[in-house]
């Protein structure tokens, strides 16, 4: 991230000068900044499963949100002011079309929307949300290590794309992530000058041998060294930034101990949740996030994950969002936990790091979601998407609003996308342009 | 089921092992063993085809595997190199398959070669001559020159190329003046830039000199195939025996290979090889993140897990390092156990935690099927799963192909006294949305009702307090047949030429490590034929697909320009 994080405007701000005196820039949210010119940031925190419809939407239709949460949002209470449900119209009754989650194909419908859920593509047809917005930083705003991808599971399965098909690989080793993130700020400057450029000089020797190993390959191989040469670019760029940002005095490096833990152990799913959600949460009050995509399980069957901590050791997690009804107690329990581990943690210690007059949660936008309606019914209708932060007052929190007509979850996309700066018509297939803008800021 | 499409090999013959390569004829019904969700050709295959060689990186696995083989150094994990998952496009290709390099495998194959890098250090003397160890100043550039010309080749796994060579030794001068290195510190320094290099990290060993076709496939070149066979059976760089045959020129021919192939089989790094193949192709490797409900399990635990798997791989080497006989798979009762997993079997006397070679019950056990690992790993947190060990079958040994689920699947009734769980899946299957699948998969899962969620063995149903009905049904090669129980299915299995011809199949993939096209065909049918030929001993298999067109020519990638 580069220097001007923090942009004239907000520190004229920050030092007492009132807003009059300063000139409206026009130009400060397309280039990921607040109206108060703070950054922007995105987070998406997504599971598998579905939820359970009764026990995450609040009832009746739009308005405050109640004073008391639904079961699975009861971790959100004490920020149920920065909290925004939404609802689509059509319900378990009416027949299933693509309308909320396009897809090409409903054979298998809500585990394959997995991939839909941040690209409005069918497919993973084109990137996604947190790519875009990285993107759009790096070319406004000369972020250009703005996107953090996290996962807790050994599986492939990610929200995020950074093109039609190409996945980007999550980091699913909490220690590794720390040590990509912090072990900097712990060494001495000539320390991390030296390693600096000792690391520049590796990566462009490399560098350069990608592209001459391309030169000759194929055209599928080609993509394939080609997104390897975009990851050694993006090395180096995180490489400059950890070598000049300054971090803010609210940014802590979070605690990753103990050490040595298997994660591929179930016992320690917790734990490997609880760093993760920690290190997100850090890395976007550090500046050093701005575009996080978290997945947090993969599940489509036969995994036979369970939550013993929640004395839930079977059936798996896939049988019980599967048993409908039956599994309900079960599953709002494990939905529940997630807010609670996830969710929460990250809202918890975003609001809690103050930026302007609010918090860094007041300028950031988290988005949370699971693949399906309910894991009985597969469904890929009234999705089970969360906003929490307004993304700098762009949204208005505190509500619930239910859709007037079934909508294509890319109209959700794009409405975060304005509130993230991107002036664009729509996110994800074409075929779905438009947006929520009327309906969710006002 | 569709596509089983089987080869039994008849009208074929091959030259698996004979001097001019594996290219069999294929008679009719030849070509059927494209599962690829085509459900096979109909056109005979074409003896002279060889599938596409896509670039992929080296596994965590190899990487490892490499490292070990290069620099004499073991300190790296699988953590600390880019994994890779399960193919989930289908059901029926398991084998782990590397992702392309993301930014966070960039990082960890950054901080893994700044590691090896770093313990190079103490090892200098084993790769320059003494005099390089501390060479005066006029003679450091000798010495580089002499890393670049003797230790890089074995980095890359093949010779430099002139451009290679001048960028090595400007990365040398950046090392030793910009940066200021020691000599010393200049020869880690070039390490860890070659070891993030794609000469190290992909497999694309080409040979200098112009690409040598054959038709519109090319064939592979000498420090190709030593890096292929390598890769293949060891899972690790060729030794100094396969570079030595590669710059003599002598991994040309089919009869060269199969002296090569046959010497690396029988050396004990092999056997890693082995395990890898059987513990990928039924899943077992996934075992330690398959958690049981303690209430129904309380002996398991990673521990167990980590026994089990264990058994399972010891249970494949075995196999094919002893009497190389396919049917042995399925029938023998010849295992090795720890005191955890002894418990399992309900075998008395075994003590500690090394496993202790093992008669296993054999009217209760036979072959890899009946092994606790397998039974775990399609088990129920709280029992046994029909459903799973059907599947398993069919698309891991039948090679079968299940059409997509249905958008609205009823879930399978939880466990309830009274009812067997036979009973619960029956009910399950009887729902006409699901019946497609199921009327295939749980009629072979049904034969392994003896065996509970960790694969004790047992005769009555704990639900529905009845005897185990473990009576099944199962189509291969094209009839139908019933079995009373998993060891007489064991028999159907083994005696199928479907079967045998899907587990050659399974071998060209995992030598290939991508799927099989129609272009492989012609190489699986070969294969196939050798296989049976040779009494189905699985090393002559083994041999045959090392010798086959598709692992010794490559069809070229669209674009490619040929050197």
């Amino acid at each position: 991230m580069n220097k001007d994080r923090f942009s004239r405007r907000a520190l004229l701000k920050a030092m007492g000068l009132g807003a009059g005196f300063l000139p409206l820039l026009s130009t400060e949210r397309a280039r990921g900044a607040t109206a108060t010119g703070f950054p922007t940031r995105f987070i998406s925190i997504n599971w598998t499963n579905g939820t359970v419809p009764p026990n995450f939407f609040p009832a009746g239709s739009a308005g405050p949100l109640p004073a008391t949460l639904p079961p699975i949002l009861q971790p959100l209470a004490p920020w149920s002011s920065k909290v925004l449900s939404m609802r689509a119209a059509k319900t378990q009754t009416s027949p299933i079309d693509c309308n909320v989650m396009e897809d090409a194909n409903l054979k298998y419908g809500g585990h394959f929307s997995y991939q839909t859920l941040l690209t409005g593509y069918a497919n993973a047809g084109g990137p996604s949300l947190d790519q875009l917005i990285a993107n759009n930083l790096a070319t406004t705003a000369n972020v250009t290590n703005a996107q953090l991808n996290v996962g807790c599971r050994p599986s492939a399965s990610s929200t995020s794309y950074r093109a039609a098909g190409q996945k980007n690989t999550p980091q699913i080793d909490p220690y590794k992530l720390f040590t990509s993130l912090f072990a900097g700020q712990t060494m001495p400057p000539a320390v991390v000058n030296a390693l600096f450029n000792r690391r520049k000089s590796v990566l462009d020797f490399v560098s350069g041998q990608l592209t001459r190993f391309a030169s000759n390959l194929g055209t599928d191989d080609k993509i394939t060294v080609q997104d390897h040469m975009d990851s050694i670019r993006q090395l180096e760029s995180q490489l400059q930034s950890t070598a000049t940002t300054t971090s803010p005095a609210t940014c802590v490096a979070p605690s990753v101990t103990p050490s040595g833990l298997n994660f591929n152990s179930n016992a320690n799913y917790p734990t490997q949740v609880k760093f993760m959600a920690d290190l997100v949460a850090a890395a976007v009050i550090c500046g050093k996030a701005r575009a996080v995509t978290m997945d947090l399980i993969d599940d489509g069957g036969g995994n036979s994950l369970n939550f013993p901590w929640l004395n839930i050791s079977s059936p798996d997690y896939h049988a019980i969002a599967h048993q409908g009804s039956g599994g309900y107690t079960q599953k709002t329990a494990i939905d529940q936990w997630f807010y609670q581990a996830s969710v929460a943690e990250v809202v918890s210690k975003l609001a809690a790091a103050p930026e302007g007059g609010g918090s860094v949660l007041d300028n950031t936008v988290i988005l949370v979601a699971q693949d399906m309606n309910e894991g009985s019914n597969h469904g890929i209708f009234s999705i089970p998407y969360l906003i929490i932060g307004s993304g700098g007052g762009f949204f208005k929190t505190g509500r619930m609003v239910t859709f007037p007509s079934q909508v294509p979850n890319n109209q959700l996309l794009t409405s975060i996308a304005h509130a993230m700066g991107l002036k664009v018509a729509g996110v994800g297939n074409p075929k779905y342009t438009g947006d929520l803008d009327s309906v969710l800021t006002m | 089921m569709s596509g089983s499409g089987s080869t039994t090999g008849a009208g074929s013959t091959t030259g698996a092992g004979g001097t001019t390569g594996a290219g069999g004829t294929t008679g009719a019904g030849g070509a059927g063993s494209t599962t690829g969700g085509s459900g096979g050709s109909a056109l005979p295959a074409d003896p002279t085809a060889a599938g596409l060689f896509p670039v992929q990186r080296l596994t965590s696995r190899e990487y490892l595997n490499t490292a070990r083989d290069l620099l004499n150094d073991t300190t790296l994990g699988p953590g600390d190199v880019p994994n890779e998952a399960d193919d989930t496009s289908n059901n029926a290709f398991p084998f782990r398959q590397p992702t392309p390099i993301a930014t966070s495998d960039a990082s960890n194959l950054q901080g893994a070669a700044e590691s090896l890098a770093a313990n190079l250090s103490s090892k200098v003397s084993t790769i320059l001559p003494a005099s390089c160890a501390s060479p005066a100043s006029t003679a450091e550039a000798g010495c580089a020159t002499q890393f670049i010309s003797t230790f890089a080749p074995k980095i890359y796994r093949r010779p430099l190329s002139a451009a290679e060579v001048t960028d090595l030794t400007a990365l040398y001068q950046t090392g030793r003046t910009t940066l200021a290195l020691t000599f010393q510190g200049a020869i880690d320094f070039m390490l860890e830039a070659m070891l993030q290099s794609p000469g190290f990290l992909y497999h694309w060993e080409i040979d200098p000199g112009p690409a040598i076709k054959d038709g519109s496939v090319v064939q592979l070149g000498n420090y190709q195939i030593a890096n292929r066979l390598s890769y293949f059976l060891w899972g690790s760089m060729p030794d100094s025996t396969l570079f030595a045959a590669a710059a003599a020129g002598q991994l040309t021919t089919a009869a060269q290979i199969q002296v090569q192939a046959t010497r690396m089989l029988a050396d004990p790094k092999a056997k890693d090889t082995l395990a890898d193949f059987f513990d990928d192709l039924m899943d077992v490797n996934t075992l330690p993140t398959r958690p049981k409900d303690p209430n129904y399990y309380p002996m398991f635990n990673e521990t167990l897990a980590g026994d089990m798997e264990t058994e399972f791989r010891n249970f494949g080497v075995s196999v094919v390092t002893g009497s190389g006989l396919f049917s042995d798979l399925f029938s023998s009762t010849q295992s090795s156990v720890t005191q955890a997993l002894s418990a399992v079997y309900g075998i008395k006397g075994v003590t500690g935690t090394t496993p202790q070679a093992t008669v296993l019950d054999s009217t209760q056990r036979g072959g890899m099927l009946t092994l606790a690992g397998f039974l775990t790993i399609t088990g129920q947190t709280n029992g046994s799963d029909p459903v799973r060990r059907g599947h398993q079958v069919l698309t891991r040994l039948m090679c079968g192909q299940l059409p997509d689920p249905p958008a609205t699947v009823p879930p399978i009734p939880d466990p309830t006294k009274g009812v067997s769980t036979r009973q619960r899946f029956i009910t399950h299957d009887q729902n006409s949305c699901t019946l497609g699948c199921h009327n295939v998969m749980d009629p072979i899962g049904f034969g392994y009702e003896h065996y509970d969620g960790i694969g004790q063995f047992r005769s009555i149903d704990p639900d529905s307090n009845t005897a185990i009905d473990s009576s099944g049904s199962i189509t291969l090669d094209g009839s139908a047949d019933t079995f009373p129980d998993a060891l007489a299915l064991n028999k159907l299995l083994l005696n199928s030429p479907q079967i045998q011809s899907c587990f050659a199949t399974q071998w060209v993939r995992y030598a290939a490590n991508r799927w099989d096209t129609p272009a492989d065909a012609a190489s699986i049918a070969a294969a196939t034929s050798a296989f049976q030929a040779a009494n189905l001993n699985i090393r002559n298999l083994i041999v045959a697909v090392a010798t086959s067109r598709t692992f010794r020519y490559r069809s070229p990638d669209t674009g490619e320009v040929l050197q």
